[in-house]
Protein backbone atom coordinates (compact mmCIF):
# COMPACT_ATOMS: atom_id res chain seq x y z
CA UNK A 1 0.00 0.00 0.00
CA UNK A 2 1.44 3.41 -1.01
CA UNK A 3 1.29 6.00 1.76
CA UNK A 4 1.61 9.74 1.42
CA UNK A 5 4.43 9.75 4.05
CA UNK A 6 6.74 8.30 1.42
CA UNK A 7 6.75 11.60 -0.43
CA UNK A 8 7.02 13.93 2.57
CA UNK A 9 10.18 15.50 4.04
CA UNK A 10 10.98 14.70 7.74
CA UNK A 11 9.53 17.98 9.17
CA UNK A 12 6.30 17.41 7.24
CA UNK A 13 6.13 13.81 8.47
CA UNK A 14 6.48 15.08 12.04
CA UNK A 15 3.69 17.61 11.49
CA UNK A 16 1.50 14.88 10.04
CA UNK A 17 2.21 12.68 13.06
CA UNK A 18 1.36 15.54 15.44
CA UNK A 19 -2.10 15.65 13.90
CA UNK A 20 -2.62 11.87 13.84
CA UNK A 21 -4.65 10.36 16.72
CA UNK A 22 -2.78 8.09 19.20
CA UNK A 23 0.66 8.81 17.75
CA UNK A 24 3.55 8.31 20.19
CA UNK A 25 5.59 11.50 20.06
CA UNK A 26 8.94 12.11 21.76
CA UNK A 27 8.57 14.11 25.00
CA UNK A 28 11.18 16.67 23.91
CA UNK A 29 9.20 17.37 20.75
CA UNK A 30 5.98 17.79 22.74
CA UNK A 31 7.71 20.18 25.18
CA UNK A 32 9.00 22.24 22.26
CA UNK A 33 5.50 22.36 20.78
CA UNK A 34 4.12 23.48 24.16
CA UNK A 35 6.76 26.22 24.42
CA UNK A 36 5.87 27.57 20.97
CA UNK A 37 2.15 27.46 21.81
CA UNK A 38 2.72 29.59 24.94
CA UNK A 39 4.87 32.02 22.92
CA UNK A 40 2.13 32.23 20.30
CA UNK A 41 -0.57 32.98 22.88
CA UNK A 42 1.59 35.67 24.51
CA UNK A 43 2.44 37.18 21.11
CA UNK A 44 -1.22 37.19 20.08
CA UNK A 45 -2.10 38.90 23.34
CA UNK A 46 0.70 41.44 22.86
CA UNK A 47 0.13 42.15 19.21
CA UNK A 48 -3.61 41.84 18.65
CA UNK A 49 -5.21 43.32 21.76
CA UNK A 50 -5.56 47.11 21.33
CA UNK A 51 -4.70 49.51 24.14
CA UNK A 52 -8.03 50.96 25.08
CA UNK A 53 -10.44 48.08 25.63
CA UNK A 54 -11.83 46.31 28.70
CA UNK A 55 -9.50 43.42 27.88
CA UNK A 56 -6.07 44.66 29.02
CA UNK A 57 -3.06 44.06 26.79
CA UNK A 58 0.01 42.06 27.85
CA UNK A 59 2.14 45.11 28.56
CA UNK A 60 -0.34 46.69 30.98
CA UNK A 61 -0.83 43.41 32.83
CA UNK A 62 2.91 42.93 33.28
CA UNK A 63 3.24 46.53 34.42
CA UNK A 64 0.40 46.03 36.92
CA UNK A 65 2.03 42.85 38.23
CA UNK A 66 5.37 44.60 38.86
CA UNK A 67 3.51 47.43 40.56
CA UNK A 68 1.62 45.04 42.84
CA UNK A 69 4.81 43.12 43.63
CA UNK A 70 6.42 46.34 44.80
CA UNK A 71 3.36 47.03 46.96
CA UNK A 72 3.54 43.70 48.79
CA UNK A 73 2.08 40.99 46.52
CA UNK A 74 4.57 38.50 48.01
CA UNK A 75 3.01 38.99 51.47
CA UNK A 76 -0.47 38.25 50.11
CA UNK A 77 0.78 35.16 48.24
CA UNK A 78 2.33 33.97 51.51
CA UNK A 79 -0.94 34.56 53.39
CA UNK A 80 -2.92 32.66 50.76
CA UNK A 81 -0.49 29.72 50.79
CA UNK A 82 -0.48 29.68 54.60
CA UNK A 83 -4.27 29.60 54.75
CA UNK A 84 -4.47 26.99 52.00
CA UNK A 85 -1.78 24.81 53.65
CA UNK A 86 -3.25 25.00 57.15
CA UNK A 87 -6.81 24.29 56.00
CA UNK A 88 -5.69 21.45 53.70
CA UNK A 89 -3.65 19.79 56.45
CA UNK A 90 -6.46 19.94 59.02
CA UNK A 91 -9.02 18.89 56.43
CA UNK A 92 -7.03 15.92 55.10
CA UNK A 93 -6.35 14.62 58.64
CA UNK A 94 -10.04 14.94 59.54
CA UNK A 95 -11.12 13.38 56.22
CA UNK A 96 -8.72 10.46 56.64
CA UNK A 97 -10.07 9.71 60.10
CA UNK A 98 -13.65 9.74 58.76
CA UNK A 99 -12.85 7.77 55.59
CA UNK A 100 -10.75 5.11 57.34
CA UNK A 101 -13.46 4.77 60.00
CA UNK A 102 -15.85 3.66 57.26
CA UNK A 103 -14.19 0.24 57.46
CA UNK A 104 -15.55 -0.14 61.01
CA UNK A 105 -19.13 -1.37 60.60
CA UNK A 106 -20.38 0.93 63.38
CA UNK A 107 -19.30 4.09 61.52
CA UNK A 108 -20.20 2.95 58.00
CA UNK A 109 -23.55 4.78 57.83
CA UNK A 110 -22.21 8.01 59.35
CA UNK A 111 -19.23 8.06 56.98
CA UNK A 112 -21.48 7.54 53.96
CA UNK A 113 -23.76 10.29 55.26
CA UNK A 114 -20.77 12.65 55.50
CA UNK A 115 -20.19 12.36 51.76
CA UNK A 116 -23.72 13.68 51.08
CA UNK A 117 -23.05 16.96 52.87
CA UNK A 118 -21.17 18.22 49.85
CA UNK A 119 -24.60 19.11 48.41
CA UNK A 120 -25.12 21.62 51.22
CA UNK A 121 -24.16 25.20 50.33
CA UNK A 122 -21.72 26.54 52.94
CA UNK A 123 -23.26 30.04 52.77
CA UNK A 124 -26.15 28.91 54.95
CA UNK A 125 -23.76 28.21 57.82
CA UNK A 126 -21.50 31.27 57.45
CA UNK A 127 -23.21 33.36 60.12
CA UNK A 128 -23.29 30.47 62.57
CA UNK A 129 -19.58 29.73 62.03
CA UNK A 130 -18.71 33.44 62.31
CA UNK A 131 -20.40 33.62 65.71
CA UNK A 132 -18.74 30.38 66.84
CA UNK A 133 -15.21 31.26 65.68
CA UNK A 134 -15.28 35.01 66.30
CA UNK A 135 -14.31 35.78 62.69
CA UNK A 136 -10.81 36.46 61.35
CA UNK A 137 -8.41 33.68 60.47
CA UNK A 138 -10.23 30.96 62.51
CA UNK A 139 -13.39 31.69 60.51
CA UNK A 140 -11.52 31.37 57.21
CA UNK A 141 -9.84 28.12 58.25
CA UNK A 142 -13.06 26.61 59.63
CA UNK A 143 -15.06 27.36 56.49
CA UNK A 144 -12.32 26.01 54.23
CA UNK A 145 -11.86 22.86 56.34
CA UNK A 146 -15.60 22.11 56.34
CA UNK A 147 -15.94 22.83 52.64
CA UNK A 148 -12.88 20.83 51.59
CA UNK A 149 -13.51 17.90 53.93
CA UNK A 150 -16.74 16.85 52.25
CA UNK A 151 -14.93 16.58 48.92
CA UNK A 152 -11.88 14.87 50.45
CA UNK A 153 -14.05 12.36 52.32
CA UNK A 154 -16.02 11.55 49.16
CA UNK A 155 -12.84 11.03 47.12
CA UNK A 156 -11.10 9.00 49.83
CA UNK A 157 -14.11 6.77 50.43
CA UNK A 158 -14.34 6.09 46.73
CA UNK A 159 -10.67 4.98 46.75
CA UNK A 160 -11.17 2.81 49.85
CA UNK A 161 -14.31 1.21 48.43
CA UNK A 162 -12.42 0.34 45.24
CA UNK A 163 -9.78 -1.74 47.07
CA UNK A 164 -10.03 -5.24 45.56
CA UNK A 165 -11.16 -7.91 48.08
CA UNK A 166 -8.12 -9.96 46.93
CA UNK A 167 -5.85 -7.41 48.66
CA UNK A 168 -7.53 -8.07 52.00
CA UNK A 169 -7.55 -11.84 51.40
CA UNK A 170 -3.81 -11.81 50.73
CA UNK A 171 -3.09 -10.21 54.09
CA UNK A 172 -5.64 -12.40 55.89
CA UNK A 173 -3.95 -15.50 54.42
CA UNK A 174 -0.68 -14.15 55.81
CA UNK A 175 -2.26 -14.24 59.23
CA UNK A 176 -2.49 -10.49 59.79
CA UNK A 177 -4.98 -9.16 62.31
CA UNK A 178 -7.80 -6.87 61.16
CA UNK A 179 -6.25 -3.64 62.51
CA UNK A 180 -2.94 -4.47 60.88
CA UNK A 181 -4.75 -5.09 57.58
CA UNK A 182 -6.42 -1.69 57.91
CA UNK A 183 -3.02 -0.10 58.47
CA UNK A 184 -1.19 -2.02 55.71
CA UNK A 185 -3.81 -2.25 52.96
CA UNK A 186 -6.07 0.75 53.46
CA UNK A 187 -3.67 3.34 54.87
CA UNK A 188 -0.03 2.61 53.97
CA UNK A 189 -0.59 0.99 50.60
CA UNK A 190 -2.76 3.87 49.41
CA UNK A 191 -0.88 6.79 50.91
CA UNK A 192 -0.05 8.14 47.47
CA UNK A 193 -3.76 8.59 46.76
CA UNK A 194 -3.90 11.22 49.53
CA UNK A 195 -1.67 13.45 47.40
CA UNK A 196 -3.79 12.72 44.36
CA UNK A 197 -7.00 13.56 46.25
CA UNK A 198 -5.48 16.89 47.36
CA UNK A 199 -4.28 17.58 43.82
CA UNK A 200 -7.64 16.74 42.23
CA UNK A 201 -9.48 19.00 44.67
CA UNK A 202 -6.95 21.84 44.62
CA UNK A 203 -8.91 23.76 42.00
CA UNK A 204 -12.03 23.69 44.21
CA UNK A 205 -9.90 24.83 47.16
CA UNK A 206 -8.51 27.73 45.14
CA UNK A 207 -11.96 28.68 43.91
CA UNK A 208 -13.15 28.77 47.50
CA UNK A 209 -10.10 30.48 48.97
CA UNK A 210 -10.81 33.73 47.11
CA UNK A 211 -14.33 33.96 48.58
CA UNK A 212 -13.09 33.00 52.04
CA UNK A 213 -10.30 35.57 52.06
CA UNK A 214 -12.75 38.20 50.92
CA UNK A 215 -14.79 37.58 54.11
CA UNK A 216 -12.05 39.09 56.21
CA UNK A 217 -9.72 41.29 54.23
CA UNK A 218 -7.63 42.25 57.23
CA UNK A 219 -5.91 38.86 57.10
CA UNK A 220 -4.68 39.63 53.60
CA UNK A 221 -4.29 37.13 50.80
CA UNK A 222 -4.84 37.12 47.07
CA UNK A 223 -8.62 36.84 47.51
CA UNK A 224 -8.74 40.01 49.59
CA UNK A 225 -6.59 41.80 47.00
CA UNK A 226 -8.81 40.59 44.18
CA UNK A 227 -11.98 41.92 45.79
CA UNK A 228 -10.38 45.35 46.32
CA UNK A 229 -9.08 45.41 42.77
CA UNK A 230 -12.47 44.36 41.37
CA UNK A 231 -14.14 47.32 43.06
CA UNK A 232 -11.82 49.77 41.29
CA UNK A 233 -12.45 48.09 37.91
CA UNK A 234 -8.69 47.96 37.50
CA UNK A 235 -8.60 45.30 34.79
CA UNK A 236 -4.81 45.02 34.34
CA UNK A 237 -4.49 44.39 38.09
CA UNK A 238 -7.36 41.87 38.04
CA UNK A 239 -5.72 39.98 35.17
CA UNK A 240 -2.33 40.09 36.90
CA UNK A 241 -3.85 38.66 40.08
CA UNK A 242 -5.77 35.97 38.20
CA UNK A 243 -2.59 34.94 36.41
CA UNK A 244 -0.72 34.86 39.73
CA UNK A 245 -3.36 32.54 41.22
CA UNK A 246 -3.22 30.37 38.09
CA UNK A 247 0.59 30.09 38.20
CA UNK A 248 0.57 29.25 41.94
CA UNK A 249 -2.11 26.61 41.29
CA UNK A 250 -0.04 25.08 38.48
CA UNK A 251 3.09 25.09 40.67
CA UNK A 252 1.32 23.36 43.57
CA UNK A 253 -0.20 20.88 41.14
CA UNK A 254 3.25 20.11 39.70
CA UNK A 255 4.82 19.68 43.15
CA UNK A 256 2.07 17.30 44.29
CA UNK A 257 2.35 15.37 41.03
CA UNK A 258 6.11 15.11 41.52
CA UNK A 259 5.73 13.57 44.99
CA UNK A 260 2.90 11.33 43.76
CA UNK A 261 5.25 9.82 41.20
CA UNK A 262 7.94 9.23 43.85
CA UNK A 263 5.75 6.46 45.35
CA UNK A 264 6.68 2.92 44.19
CA UNK A 265 3.15 2.32 42.86
CA UNK A 266 3.52 5.19 40.38
CA UNK A 267 7.17 4.84 39.47
CA UNK A 268 7.92 4.19 35.86
CA UNK A 269 9.19 0.81 34.72
CA UNK B 1 10.04 -50.18 42.01
CA UNK B 2 10.38 -49.21 45.65
CA UNK B 3 10.39 -45.53 44.65
CA UNK B 4 6.66 -45.70 43.98
CA UNK B 5 5.65 -47.43 47.21
CA UNK B 6 4.61 -45.33 50.20
CA UNK B 7 3.36 -45.43 53.78
CA UNK B 8 0.54 -43.34 55.20
CA UNK B 9 1.68 -41.47 58.31
CA UNK B 10 -1.14 -39.16 59.36
CA UNK B 11 -3.97 -37.05 57.94
CA UNK B 12 -2.99 -33.57 56.75
CA UNK B 13 -6.24 -32.13 55.47
CA UNK B 14 -9.57 -33.62 56.41
CA UNK B 15 -12.93 -32.21 55.39
CA UNK B 16 -16.01 -33.47 57.20
CA UNK B 17 -19.56 -32.96 55.85
CA UNK B 18 -18.87 -29.45 54.61
CA UNK B 19 -21.65 -27.29 53.24
CA UNK B 20 -21.61 -23.62 52.37
CA UNK B 21 -24.46 -21.35 51.41
CA UNK B 22 -24.87 -17.62 50.92
CA UNK B 23 -27.85 -15.31 51.26
CA UNK B 24 -28.96 -13.74 47.99
CA UNK B 25 -31.96 -11.64 46.94
CA UNK B 26 -33.61 -14.83 45.73
CA UNK B 27 -33.03 -16.54 49.08
CA UNK B 28 -30.43 -18.96 50.39
CA UNK B 29 -28.13 -20.30 47.70
CA UNK B 30 -26.25 -23.52 48.36
CA UNK B 31 -22.77 -23.31 46.83
CA UNK B 32 -21.17 -26.43 48.27
CA UNK B 33 -22.89 -29.53 49.58
CA UNK B 34 -21.67 -32.52 51.58
CA UNK B 35 -17.97 -32.30 50.79
CA UNK B 36 -16.10 -35.03 52.64
CA UNK B 37 -18.62 -37.71 53.58
CA UNK B 38 -18.00 -41.22 54.77
CA UNK B 39 -18.75 -42.64 51.34
CA UNK B 40 -16.87 -39.91 49.50
CA UNK B 41 -14.14 -38.64 51.84
CA UNK B 42 -11.92 -35.63 51.31
CA UNK B 43 -8.70 -36.67 52.97
CA UNK B 44 -5.11 -35.75 52.17
CA UNK B 45 -2.59 -37.91 54.02
CA UNK B 46 1.01 -37.35 54.93
CA UNK B 47 3.03 -40.11 53.33
CA UNK B 48 6.62 -41.26 53.33
CA UNK B 49 8.44 -43.01 50.54
CA UNK B 50 11.49 -45.23 50.86
CA UNK B 51 14.67 -43.57 49.55
CA UNK B 52 12.91 -40.22 49.19
CA UNK B 53 13.73 -37.61 51.82
CA UNK B 54 10.65 -35.39 51.64
CA UNK B 55 7.39 -36.20 49.91
CA UNK B 56 4.92 -33.39 50.07
CA UNK B 57 1.42 -33.69 48.64
CA UNK B 58 0.10 -32.20 45.43
CA UNK B 59 -3.67 -32.18 45.20
CA UNK B 60 -5.61 -30.96 42.17
CA UNK B 61 -9.21 -29.79 42.26
CA UNK B 62 -10.81 -29.80 38.84
CA UNK B 63 -14.27 -29.06 37.55
CA UNK B 64 -16.35 -26.66 35.54
CA UNK B 65 -16.28 -22.92 36.15
CA UNK B 66 -18.84 -22.05 38.81
CA UNK B 67 -18.68 -25.53 40.31
CA UNK B 68 -17.38 -24.26 43.64
CA UNK B 69 -13.58 -24.68 43.37
CA UNK B 70 -12.77 -21.13 44.46
CA UNK B 71 -15.40 -21.28 47.21
CA UNK B 72 -13.86 -24.51 48.50
CA UNK B 73 -10.40 -22.89 48.43
CA UNK B 74 -11.61 -19.87 50.40
CA UNK B 75 -13.06 -22.24 52.99
CA UNK B 76 -9.85 -24.29 53.22
CA UNK B 77 -7.86 -21.04 53.58
CA UNK B 78 -10.15 -20.03 56.43
CA UNK B 79 -11.27 -16.89 54.58
CA UNK B 80 -14.92 -17.98 54.73
CA UNK B 81 -16.66 -19.94 57.43
CA UNK B 82 -18.55 -23.12 56.46
CA UNK B 83 -22.30 -23.16 57.01
CA UNK B 84 -21.89 -26.66 58.39
CA UNK B 85 -19.11 -29.20 58.70
CA UNK B 86 -15.41 -28.64 59.37
CA UNK B 87 -11.98 -28.56 57.80
CA UNK B 88 -9.17 -29.94 59.93
CA UNK B 89 -5.41 -29.56 59.60
CA UNK B 90 -2.57 -30.52 61.98
CA UNK B 91 -1.59 -28.03 64.66
CA UNK B 92 1.52 -26.32 63.38
CA UNK B 93 3.45 -23.11 63.76
CA UNK B 94 7.04 -22.26 62.94
CA UNK B 95 8.13 -22.95 66.52
CA UNK B 96 5.81 -25.75 67.47
CA UNK B 97 4.33 -28.72 65.69
CA UNK B 98 1.88 -31.18 67.15
CA UNK B 99 1.05 -32.88 63.90
CA UNK B 100 -1.05 -35.63 65.39
CA UNK B 101 -3.52 -33.12 66.79
CA UNK B 102 -6.04 -32.00 64.16
CA UNK B 103 -7.57 -28.55 64.63
CA UNK B 104 -10.15 -26.55 62.62
CA UNK B 105 -8.55 -24.36 59.98
CA UNK B 106 -8.52 -20.65 60.68
CA UNK B 107 -7.64 -17.48 58.79
CA UNK B 108 -3.88 -17.38 58.26
CA UNK B 109 -3.09 -21.05 58.83
CA UNK B 110 -3.20 -21.96 55.12
CA UNK B 111 -1.36 -19.97 52.45
CA UNK B 112 -3.40 -18.71 49.53
CA UNK B 113 -1.82 -17.69 46.23
CA UNK B 114 -4.66 -16.01 44.40
CA UNK B 115 -5.27 -16.03 40.69
CA UNK B 116 -3.97 -12.55 39.87
CA UNK B 117 -1.17 -12.50 42.45
CA UNK B 118 -2.22 -9.41 44.41
CA UNK B 119 0.78 -7.64 45.94
CA UNK B 120 1.29 -4.37 47.76
CA UNK B 121 1.26 -1.29 45.53
CA UNK B 122 3.71 0.76 47.54
CA UNK B 123 6.21 -1.80 48.79
CA UNK B 124 9.36 -3.23 47.30
CA UNK B 125 9.74 -7.00 46.92
CA UNK B 126 12.06 -6.94 49.93
CA UNK B 127 9.51 -4.98 51.99
CA UNK B 128 6.74 -7.43 51.15
CA UNK B 129 8.92 -10.40 52.10
CA UNK B 130 9.87 -8.65 55.34
CA UNK B 131 6.17 -8.31 56.23
CA UNK B 132 5.64 -11.99 55.42
CA UNK B 133 8.64 -12.96 57.56
CA UNK B 134 7.21 -10.94 60.46
CA UNK B 135 3.90 -12.80 60.05
CA UNK B 136 5.81 -16.08 59.89
CA UNK B 137 7.35 -15.18 63.28
CA UNK B 138 10.89 -15.47 61.95
CA UNK B 139 13.23 -14.01 64.55
CA UNK B 140 14.29 -10.45 63.74
CA UNK B 141 18.00 -11.31 63.60
CA UNK B 142 17.40 -14.13 61.10
CA UNK B 143 14.94 -12.30 58.86
CA UNK B 144 17.41 -10.51 56.62
CA UNK B 145 19.43 -13.65 56.00
CA UNK B 146 16.38 -15.81 55.27
CA UNK B 147 14.89 -13.22 52.88
CA UNK B 148 18.27 -13.01 51.16
CA UNK B 149 18.25 -16.77 50.65
CA UNK B 150 14.74 -16.72 49.25
CA UNK B 151 15.63 -13.94 46.81
CA UNK B 152 18.66 -15.93 45.70
CA UNK B 153 16.84 -19.27 45.39
CA UNK B 154 13.90 -17.81 43.49
CA UNK B 155 16.02 -15.69 41.14
CA UNK B 156 14.66 -12.37 42.41
CA UNK B 157 17.86 -10.78 43.71
CA UNK B 158 17.89 -8.08 41.07
CA UNK B 159 14.24 -7.22 41.69
CA UNK B 160 14.56 -6.77 45.46
CA UNK B 161 13.93 -3.02 45.30
CA UNK B 162 11.27 -3.11 42.62
CA UNK B 163 7.58 -2.58 43.25
CA UNK B 164 4.65 -4.56 41.84
CA UNK B 165 4.28 -2.31 38.81
CA UNK B 166 7.90 -2.97 37.82
CA UNK B 167 7.65 -6.78 38.01
CA UNK B 168 6.69 -9.09 35.17
CA UNK B 169 3.77 -11.52 35.62
CA UNK B 170 6.14 -14.39 36.44
CA UNK B 171 8.06 -12.31 38.98
CA UNK B 172 4.80 -11.23 40.67
CA UNK B 173 3.82 -14.88 40.91
CA UNK B 174 7.15 -15.84 42.50
CA UNK B 175 6.90 -12.97 44.96
CA UNK B 176 3.36 -14.04 45.96
CA UNK B 177 4.57 -17.63 46.51
CA UNK B 178 7.62 -16.55 48.52
CA UNK B 179 5.37 -14.49 50.78
CA UNK B 180 3.24 -17.53 51.58
CA UNK B 181 6.27 -19.74 52.21
CA UNK B 182 7.81 -17.16 54.54
CA UNK B 183 4.57 -17.05 56.51
CA UNK B 184 5.42 -20.57 57.53
CA UNK B 185 2.67 -22.14 55.48
CA UNK B 186 3.00 -25.86 55.00
CA UNK B 187 -0.30 -25.78 53.15
CA UNK B 188 -0.53 -23.59 50.08
CA UNK B 189 -3.50 -23.13 47.81
CA UNK B 190 -3.00 -22.02 44.22
CA UNK B 191 -6.15 -20.78 42.52
CA UNK B 192 -5.80 -21.34 38.76
CA UNK B 193 -2.01 -20.85 38.82
CA UNK B 194 -1.50 -21.93 35.21
CA UNK B 195 -4.13 -19.76 33.55
CA UNK B 196 -2.64 -17.28 31.13
CA UNK B 197 0.94 -18.55 31.47
CA UNK B 198 3.16 -19.15 28.46
CA UNK B 199 4.86 -22.59 28.14
CA UNK B 200 8.10 -21.31 29.70
CA UNK B 201 6.30 -19.99 32.76
CA UNK B 202 4.26 -23.20 33.03
CA UNK B 203 7.54 -25.12 33.21
CA UNK B 204 8.82 -22.64 35.77
CA UNK B 205 5.75 -23.12 37.94
CA UNK B 206 6.04 -26.92 37.70
CA UNK B 207 9.56 -26.58 39.14
CA UNK B 208 8.19 -24.32 41.88
CA UNK B 209 5.64 -26.98 42.81
CA UNK B 210 8.39 -29.57 42.95
CA UNK B 211 10.55 -27.22 45.02
CA UNK B 212 7.76 -26.69 47.57
CA UNK B 213 6.83 -30.34 48.04
CA UNK B 214 10.40 -31.53 48.39
CA UNK B 215 11.37 -28.96 51.04
CA UNK B 216 9.26 -30.35 53.89
CA UNK B 217 7.51 -33.62 54.52
CA UNK B 218 4.14 -32.08 55.34
CA UNK B 219 4.19 -29.38 52.64
CA UNK B 220 0.95 -29.68 50.70
CA UNK B 221 -0.14 -27.92 47.54
CA UNK B 222 -3.77 -27.68 46.53
CA UNK B 223 -4.34 -26.23 43.10
CA UNK B 224 -7.19 -25.79 40.68
CA UNK B 225 -6.83 -25.90 36.93
CA UNK B 226 -8.82 -26.31 33.75
CA UNK B 227 -5.82 -28.00 32.14
CA UNK B 228 -6.53 -31.65 32.89
CA UNK B 229 -3.20 -32.74 31.40
CA UNK B 230 -1.37 -30.67 34.01
CA UNK B 231 -3.66 -31.90 36.78
CA UNK B 232 -2.94 -35.54 35.99
CA UNK B 233 0.76 -34.87 35.41
CA UNK B 234 1.43 -32.96 38.61
CA UNK B 235 -1.04 -34.18 41.20
CA UNK B 236 -0.91 -37.31 43.26
CA UNK B 237 -4.54 -36.91 44.21
CA UNK B 238 -7.34 -35.37 42.11
CA UNK B 239 -10.78 -34.28 43.28
CA UNK B 240 -13.44 -33.63 40.66
CA UNK B 241 -16.00 -31.10 41.75
CA UNK B 242 -19.39 -30.78 40.09
CA UNK B 243 -23.13 -31.20 40.47
CA UNK B 244 -24.76 -34.55 41.17
CA UNK B 245 -28.07 -35.55 39.58
CA UNK B 246 -31.11 -36.90 41.41
CA UNK B 247 -33.20 -39.93 40.34
CA UNK B 248 -35.12 -37.76 37.86
CA UNK B 249 -31.88 -36.71 36.25
CA UNK B 250 -32.07 -33.13 37.54
CA UNK B 251 -29.08 -31.36 39.05
CA UNK B 252 -29.00 -31.19 42.85
CA UNK B 253 -28.07 -27.67 44.03
CA UNK B 254 -24.59 -27.19 45.48
CA UNK B 255 -21.28 -28.38 44.09
CA UNK B 256 -19.76 -31.46 45.64
CA UNK B 257 -16.92 -33.93 45.11
CA UNK B 258 -18.24 -36.24 42.44
CA UNK B 259 -15.14 -38.36 42.19
CA UNK B 260 -11.62 -38.61 43.50
CA UNK B 261 -8.57 -40.20 41.96
CA UNK B 262 -5.74 -41.28 44.23
CA UNK B 263 -2.93 -41.49 41.73
CA UNK B 264 -0.57 -42.83 44.40
CA UNK B 265 -2.86 -45.77 45.01
CA UNK B 266 -3.26 -46.27 41.27
CA UNK B 267 0.52 -46.35 40.91
CA UNK B 268 0.54 -43.30 38.65
CA UNK B 269 1.96 -40.65 40.97
CA UNK B 270 5.58 -39.51 40.57
CA UNK B 271 5.82 -41.24 37.19
CA UNK B 272 6.28 -39.57 33.80
CA UNK B 273 3.05 -38.83 31.95
CA UNK B 274 2.04 -41.92 29.98
CA UNK B 275 -0.89 -43.77 28.46
CA UNK B 276 -2.50 -44.51 31.81
CA UNK B 277 -2.38 -40.84 32.71
CA UNK B 278 -3.99 -40.03 29.38
CA UNK B 279 -6.82 -42.48 30.11
CA UNK B 280 -7.47 -40.86 33.48
CA UNK B 281 -7.44 -37.45 31.82
CA UNK B 282 -10.07 -38.56 29.28
CA UNK B 283 -12.19 -40.08 32.04
CA UNK B 284 -12.12 -36.86 34.07
CA UNK B 285 -12.90 -34.83 30.97
CA UNK B 286 -16.00 -36.95 30.29
CA UNK B 287 -17.03 -36.72 33.92
CA UNK B 288 -16.81 -32.92 33.92
CA UNK B 289 -18.77 -32.68 30.67
CA UNK B 290 -21.54 -34.84 32.10
CA UNK B 291 -21.77 -32.94 35.39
Amino acid sequence: MVTISKYLSPPLILIKRLFTPFEEIDKKVLNTVAFFQICLILYAWYAWVPDKTFFPNLGSVLYAWVDMWEKGLAYHIYQTLKLCGTATLISIIFSCIVAYSSKLPFFKFLCNLATKFRYNPIQGFTLFITIQTGGGRPLQITILVIFMSFYFITALMSIINDIPPADYDRRKAQGMGRWKILWKVVILDRLDYLLEVIRQNLSITFMMIVSVEAMNKECGGLGAMLVDTNRGLNFPNIFALQLTILVIGILLDTILKYFFHRFPANSKR
Amino acid sequence: MSTYTYNIVRPLIQINNLSYSVETKEGTKLLLRDVGTETNPFLVNDITRPDVENTGQTVAIVGRSGGGKSTLFRLIAGLSKPTSGEILIPKHTRDHEDLDKMIPVKEGSVGFVQQNYPLSRNQSVQGMLWDAAVQGKIHRKDRKQIIEKYLEDWGMKNQRNQSKIQLSGGQQQRCAIMEQLLCSHHFIIFDEPFSGLDPKNVDGLKKVFNQIVTVDEINTILFSTHDLHLAVELADQIYVIGYEKDEKGEYIPGGTIIKQYDLKQMGLAWRPYGNHHQEIKEEIKKLIEEN
